[in-house]
């Protein structure tokens, strides 16, 4: 990447992380935006988040190792430390969604199993997209950057069924 | 464990899962997962379970 990509790539990036930011203090303050979560739920999100800081721990942990045996890792640098970033997210996302954590108690957990499977349904076709146009590897013999868009829809698009699956199995079980 | 002491409690009472879950203030999911015997309790949410449904904590989370 050159300066010149690289400088307004870095500004982009802390505007949308003051935006991030900014929205995550109004909703904390807007309790009505809050989703609310009993004390099991609670307690599988914190297990969660630890699964998921595991994961991304272990991926730049194998990258690092890789790097030092000088394996060459056909993927950019700024699209390796976001897929490190991606798996550890998702997979506390997945954790939540597997242990029925993943919606609130005030969250309509139907629609948001279907936005989810749309979301990244389209996420994961448009990265393919973005990849089939690059040829997978472009001219210097890197993965595509669209290999970003693609695995976050794949996660997303899990995501999104493991809560259907969910949801299903519960409106089944005795009431 | 299962407890099902509390499913027995419940259904005297005729109230469904989702019912006293809301009764309780916790999801449903977590009363499923409290009778099936997957999750343990606090002592402030077995005690509003035994508001709820009328019993002390010895009737529904006691082994005898």
């Amino acid at each position: 990447m050159t300066f010149e990509i690289f400088v307004p790539w870095v500004v982009v990036l802390l505007i949308v992380v003051l935006l991030g930011l900014f929205f995550s203090i109004l909703i904390r303050k807007n309790h009505r935006m809050h989703s609310e979560y009993d004390e099991r739920q609670k307690l599988i999100r914190a297990k969660g988040k630890s699964v998921g800081f595991m994961v991304m721990l272990v991926y730049y942990a194998i990258l690092a190792l890789l790097i030092l045996f000088d394996v060459r890792i056909p993927m950019y640098t700024d699209t390796m430390l976001l897929v490190g970033i991606m798996l550890g997210a998702g997979s506390a996302a997945i954790y939540y969604s597997l242990y029925d954590a993943y919606a609130g108690m005030n969250d309509n957990a139907k629609r948001l199993s279907i936005i989810a499977v749309a979301v990244g349904a389209f996420d994961f076709f448009v990265g393919l997209q973005n990849m089939m146009s690059d040829h997978f590897v472009d001219s210097h013999g890197m993965l595509s950057r669209g290999i970003v868009n693609t695995l976050l829809g794949g996660i997303v698009f899990i995501l999104g069924m493991i809560m259907i699956v969910r949801n299903w199995k519960m409106k089944h079980e005795e009431s | 464990m299962k407890n099902l002491k509390l499913k027995a409690a419940r259904a005297a009472h005729d109230m469904s899962q989702a019912q006293l879950a809301e009764a309780v203030g916790v999801s449903r999911q977590t009363i499923i997962a409290i009778e099936k015997g997957d999750y343990n309790p606090t002592i402030n949410l077995c005690i509003e379970i035994c508001k709820v449904l009328d019993v002390t904590l010895n009737d529904l989370f006691w082994d005898n």
